[in-house]
């Protein structure tokens, strides 16, 4: 699992890239987590990299929405893949997610 | 005992002594054995006489006086013969004859000599021979008896023969024995002048007999008349011996024509008996073989002082003679007579005669020959050819092809190759390498031959040329008629040209259009097609974008640029919907095509193709192809072609989009590799065909660069019998992995035949010959070769029919995993020459047997420290029972990653395997793994792998790999808590449209039944962080069942009803 993070006009982008599981995701927890600590709360997540979720990863997604919503800011996602996509639209997470197909996109839904 | 004088005692001991020294003198000297024996012979008999009878008269007693008159006699009667067998010796006259009857000869005075000495008692020889005393002188009176007058007459007719032999021989040969004559003469008339004496003269009493003094005379006169002239010594004796063991024959004549000498080589031409004695031998020779002297003497006096040779042929001693004919002549050049020499050529006639029956044998063979062949001179001018030669060439007898130059023959375009062709034998006296010729045959109609030509040599001089022409007309002919009946095959090939072409514009070019426009261009020159026309999807997916165009018709207006709205147009509307391509029959009426109904009638096309451009499962775009001819139906291999050249199109185009999009220039290797990748992958079997009773599983990781390794599982049409192919293409890059889809394309297209028991061998042979060819003929300039391995199973009987043509060698293992063979190679790589040697085998795969077929690429595989995997490895890692292919793949594969770690992968990982299931069991694919976290990726793996090998649809694939995560999470996050880690097993099977897992795990009973569910209709304030998992599990599969097996053991059984892939 590659982590990487990056800001963008007051906005941080986090590139993931590999399968996220029980055994990968406390990892990101750990990376948002740090980004959180900075109080870095508009977060943008380019999904690009990511062929796989488990349940582990949406845990680590609610969790983060629900941490970053309750100070104002948000956690979204970008170039999302069709895999993940199913699980997310399985669990019911595309209603409770803002989803864009680019970064662009995403970037400027803060605006 | 009373003592007398003799009065002639001198005169009679001295000659005794004389011819005694003589005979003894003969004895010292270096001559003929045979002739001086007999010489000395004759001087000891003529002694024994002289001095015996010198001894005799010695006393009066009559006892000595006959044994000494016994002695005498034994003189007496031995010298006629030695004097006969002397005279035939020393002339050779009767000799064979009388050498013959030699002893006989001697055998008469021998019992004459018994007659005399017993004669006091028969009184035959002697009726007595007392002592009688005539004037005081006691002498013995012999009173003869009739056996006496027998030997007088006897010695007699021999010293007469004797003298009279001598006497011919002297006055025939007088010249050859030059001044021996002489004393021979002497020596001759000394024996005549006694005689006349004994005859004539009348001795007085007591006078002793005067014959042995006169063979002291002969005695005197022949030695040296013999030594003098050194008749008997050694360099006539060696020139003698040298005639007579001659193996060319002599035979001398006279001046009368008369044979006077032949020696017994010539004797044995004549086939004569050795011994025949020389005037038999030459009336034998006259009339035995008329045709010898017949031949001969009119020759004779042709002969001048050159010699004259000529040859004899004898048909009835089946011999052939050379005869060399001399004049013998003397100083003044007066004829003597003839030398003439024969040389039995026999033999060497047999060894021409041989050769040429050889030669006729040779032209026999020749003219059984399908290839030309033709011997020509110097010139040029056809010496010899053969029936092929002659037909080849329009002729039906060979007469009207000898004779004439080869230029007769030789296409117009081709006369001056062949001129310097010759030219260049003559001068090297090497063959030349094997070159094309054209025929022209006397209708002018030109054939085509490969020519092998190669010099005439005698000795070192080239003095022709000879060769061989085979004929390949038929062949480029039956090629012709082989890529007419694999015209899918061929423009496959053309296709590749084409995708190569289209691979070289993309890496030339980034503008999309030139690619595209290249293609079109292809297109139209690979199908029967009017025009071709690429249209990509607009971004607002409502029309298409003619962004290329070509027409075949010159002046046709171009579509380029065109908007074609997707409204209206029922056909790409379906293409892009269905993903499929589409085939319109009459574009003229067809409601789908009424967009184009007009432009179709107004040029006259009706049958039209509309293939899908598919990038990723995406269509973007698609290619309208009308065909030229109205009437053209668009066949399944042209439609499967089109769709082959779409997708690589759909890639290119792709790339190039990624390309604009990204606008990194990306680097161009990486693209080469990504085009061959994609080239590559296109082309891996989509589904593997399901065998009842057997499974098949396959691996394949492609190396970081683009390598030609391959797989094939399919069916042959209409049978059971089912093709697996492991293949290696030489080289890396591009270029292979094109090749790579030019041998899996001819193997697919050659394997179009029908298959059975009886045919399998012949067939497989075909196909493997078929390919091998095609590459090494059409594509001998590339070099490009492939190691392969062809196997057809015969599912019911589980006969594996293969050719591995030096690829690495399958395993076989049994259903203990024991290695029980290596299928080693039965013939060379594919595509390296024309008609190499395969071989056909066959092996049985018992029940529960694995097969497994694998690439250098596994073997090879590097670590970071750049370790082999090797081959011990491979076998050691696959030599285990397993209960499915796929998991000794997987497995296998588990170990080869973990060999590889970080390290670029150098080569492809290619494994195909077959497994005879032990009964109609379901595949069961299992691993077992300690139960750590750690261990996720490689359960999900394993899941996802297995269910792709089983064509499962992507939504399922993606439910059990989600199924197997969510649960084993579980197990592996709470089941051990407080206990140590065990293991864990996944089994993976699909039966009947159904996949099965089923996850055993020795930790803490845990059902997910007691699971509570989430809610995922709340929104994010209200969702709980758990219990997803769960959920997910149960929400995909159909049947969840959990139960206790074995005691502790967990057992959770998923079931889903599932899709298959396309």
């Amino acid at each position: 699992m590659e982590i990487q993070d990056r800001q963008v006009n007051g906005i941080t982008v986090m590139t993931l890239k590999g399968s996220i599981d029980a055994l990968t995701a406390p990892k990101i927890a750990e990376a948002i987590q740090a980004q959180l600590g900075k109080g870095n709360i508009k977060i943008v997540a380019d999904m690009s990299g990511v062929g796989y979720t488990s349940s582990a990863g949406l845990r680590v997604i609610l969790s983060t929405i629900k941490e970053t919503r309750s100070e104002g800011g948000d956690f979204r996602l970008c170039g999302v893949k069709t895999d993940v996509m199913k699980v997310l639209n399985l669990s019911g997470f595309t209603n409770i997610l803002k989803l864009f197909d680019t970064l662009d996109a995403a970037l400027a839904s803060y605006a | 005992m009373e003592f007398q004088s003799n009065p002639y005692l001198i005169w009679q001991l001295i000659p005794g002594m004389i011819l005694f020294g003589i005979g003894l003198y003969i004895q010292t000297r270096p001559v003929k054995k045979r002739e001086s024996d007999v010489f000395s012979l004759l001087m000891f008999g003529g002694s024994l006489w002289a001095i015996s009878a010198a001894i005799q008269p010695l006393t009066t007693d009559l006892l000595w006086q006959r044994a000494w008159n016994a002695v005498v006699y034994l003189g007496i009667t031995s010298v006629p013969t030695s004097w006969f067998l002397l005279s035939v010796k020393l002339t050779g006259y009767f000799q064979a004859r009388i050498e013959k009857i030699e002893k006989w000869l001697w055998a008469v005075p021998g019992v004459l000599y018994l007659c005399m000495i017993t004669s006091g008692y028969h009184k035959l020889f002697f009726t007595s021979n007392e002592i009688v005393h005539v004037g005081g002188y006691a002498s013995l009176e012999n009173v003869f008896g009739m056996l006496f007058y027998v030997h007088t007459l006897y010695s007699y007719l021999l010293v007469l023969s004797g003298i009279l032999i001598l006497g011919t021989s002297l006055a025939l040969n007088f010249k050859r024995y030059g001044v021996q004559a002489y004393g021979l003469i002497i020596g001759v008339l000394a024996p005549l002048v006694g005689n006349a004496y004994f005859l004539f003269g009348s001795p007085p009493v007591g006078f002793p007999d005067p014959t042995p003094i006169i063979f002291t005379v002969t005695g005197i006169a022949f030695v040296w008349a013999i030594f003098g002239g050194h008749m008997l010594e050694v360099v006539p004796l060696a020139n003698e011996a040298i005639v007579q063991r001659l193996s060319t024959g002599v035979v001398i004549l006279d001046s009368e024509k008369k044979i006077r000498s032949i020696n017994p080589a010539a004797m044995k031409m004549a086939n004569l008996p050795a011994q025949t004695s020389d005037s038999k031998a030459f009336s034998s020779l006259v009339a035995k073989i008329p045709v010898v002297m017949e031949t001969i003497l009119p020759v004779l006096d042709e002969v001048t002082n050159e010699s004259q040779s000529l040859q004899v042929t004898i048909p009835e001693y089946n011999r052939t003679l050379q005869v060399l004919i001399s004049r013998i002549e003397d100083e003044r050049r007066l004829s003597l007579g003839w030398l003439i020499q024969f040389s039995d050529v026999s033999e060497k006639k047999q060894a021409e005669e041989n050769l040429k029956s050889a030669r006729r044998t040779f032209e026999t063979v020749l003219d059984t020959l399908q290839d030309s062949y033709f011997e020509a001179d110097r010139g040029g001018f056809i010496t010899y050819a053969n029936l092929s030669f002659v037909r080849e060439v329009g002729n039906t007898a060979r007469e009207e092809v000898i004779g004439k130059h080869f230029r007769h023959y030789t296409d117009p375009s081709v006369v001056r190759t062949i001129f310097t062709t010759f030219q260049t034998v003559y001068e090297t006296g090497e063959p030349v390498p094997p070159f094309e010729f054209r025929f022209r045959k006397t209708d002018r109609v030109t054939r085509i031959g490969d020519a092998y030509v190669s010099p005439i040599l005698d000795g070192k001089e080239v003095i022709g040329t000879r060769g061989l022409i085979r004929d390949i007309t038929d062949r480029v002919l039956s090629e012709a008629a082989l890529e007419a009946a694999k015209n899918q095959a061929e423009s496959r090939a053309e296709a590749l040209a084409a995708i190569n072409r289209v691979a070289t514009t993309v890496n030339m070019s980034l503008d999309m259009k030139d690619i595209l426009q290249s293609v079109c261009q292809e297109m139209t020159s690979i199908f029967a097609i009017r025009n071709a026309g690429i249209g990509l999807i607009t971004p607002d997916r409502g029309s298409l974008e003619i962004v290329a165009f070509h027409s075949s018709e010159p002046g046709e207006t171009s579509a380029l640029g065109m908007l074609l709205p997707l409204e209206g147009n029922p056909s790409s509307q379906e293409v892009i919907q269905k993903k499929k391509t589409v085939v319109i029959q009459d574009a003229q009426n067809d409601p789908r095509s009424n967009s184009i109904a007009d432009v179709s009638r107004e040029r006259g096309t009706k049958s039209l193709i509309i293939v899908p451009l598919l990038a990723r499962g995406e269509v973007i775009g698609t290619i309208g192809m009308p065909a030229r001819d109205p009437n053209h139906v668009f066949t399944d291999s042209e439609i499967s072609l089109a769709e082959t050249i779409a997708s690589q199109i759909a890639a290119a185009v792709n790339n190039a989009r990624l390309y604009e999009k990204t606008e990194h220039a990306l680097d161009i290797a990486e693209r080469d590799l990504e085009i061959g990748r994609q080239i590559q992958a296109g082309f891996f079997p989509e589904k593997l065909p399901a065998i009842p009773g057997w499974e098949i599983a396959t691996q394949f990781h492609a190396a970081r660069q683009v390598a030609g390794d391959f797989y094939d599982v399919f069916r042959f049409k209409n049978s059971s019998f089912t093709a697996f192919i492991i293949a290696d293409v030489c080289d890396k890059g591009v270029g292979a992995a094109l090749f790579m889809v030019l041998f899996r394309s001819l193997l697919r297209a050659f394997s179009e035949i029908e298959v059975n028991c009886e045919n399998v061998q012949a067939q497989l042979l075909k196909i493997i010959l078929n390919t091998n060819n095609f590459i090494a003929i059409y594509h001998g300039r590339s070099n490009m070769f492939a190691t392969l391995f062809f196997g057809i199973l015969d599912p019911e009987s589980g006969i594996l029919y293969y050719v591995n043509c030096g690829h690495e060698e399958p395993v076989i293992l049994n259903k203990d995993g024991k290695i029980v063979e290596r299928l080693s190679p039965t013939g060379p790589a594919v595509g390296l020459f024309p008609d190499m040697p395969f071989e056909v085998k066959q092996r049985q795969i018992d029940l529960g047997d694995i097969l497994v077929g694998f690439t250098d690429g596994t073997t090879d595989a590097r670590n970071t420290s750049g370790d082999s995997f090797t081959e011990e490895r491979f076998l050691q890692n696959i030599a285990v029972p397993w209960t499915s292919a796929f998991s000794m793949l997987f497995e296998l594969n588990v170990e080869l990653q973990k060999h590889i770690g970080a390290q670029p992968q150098f080569d492809d990982i290619t494994l195909i395997s077959f497994r005879r299931k032990l009964t109609m069991e379901r595949d069961n694919h299992a691993i077992c793994r300690p139960a750590n976290l750690e261990i996720l990726p490689e359960l999900r793996d394993f899941v996802e792998s297995a269910a792709r090998n089983h064509q499962l649809s992507s939504d399922d694939i993606l439910a059990f790999k989600l199924a197997v995560d969510e649960i084993c999470t579980n197990i592996l996050q709470y089941g051990y808590s407080g206990r140590l880690p065990g293991l864990l097993s996944l089994f993976f099977d699909v039966d009947a449209g159904k996949a099965r897992l089923i996850i055993r795990d020795d930790g803490n009973p845990f059902s997910p039944d007691q699971a509570q569910l989430p809610d995922i209709e709340s929104g994010w304030e209200e969702r709980e962080i758990g219990g997803l998992g769960i959920y997910f599990v149960k929400g995909m599969m159909d049947n969840v069942s959990y139960s206790q097996v074995a005691g502790n053991v967990n057992q959770l059984v998923l079931e889903k009803g599932v899709k298959f892939s396309k």
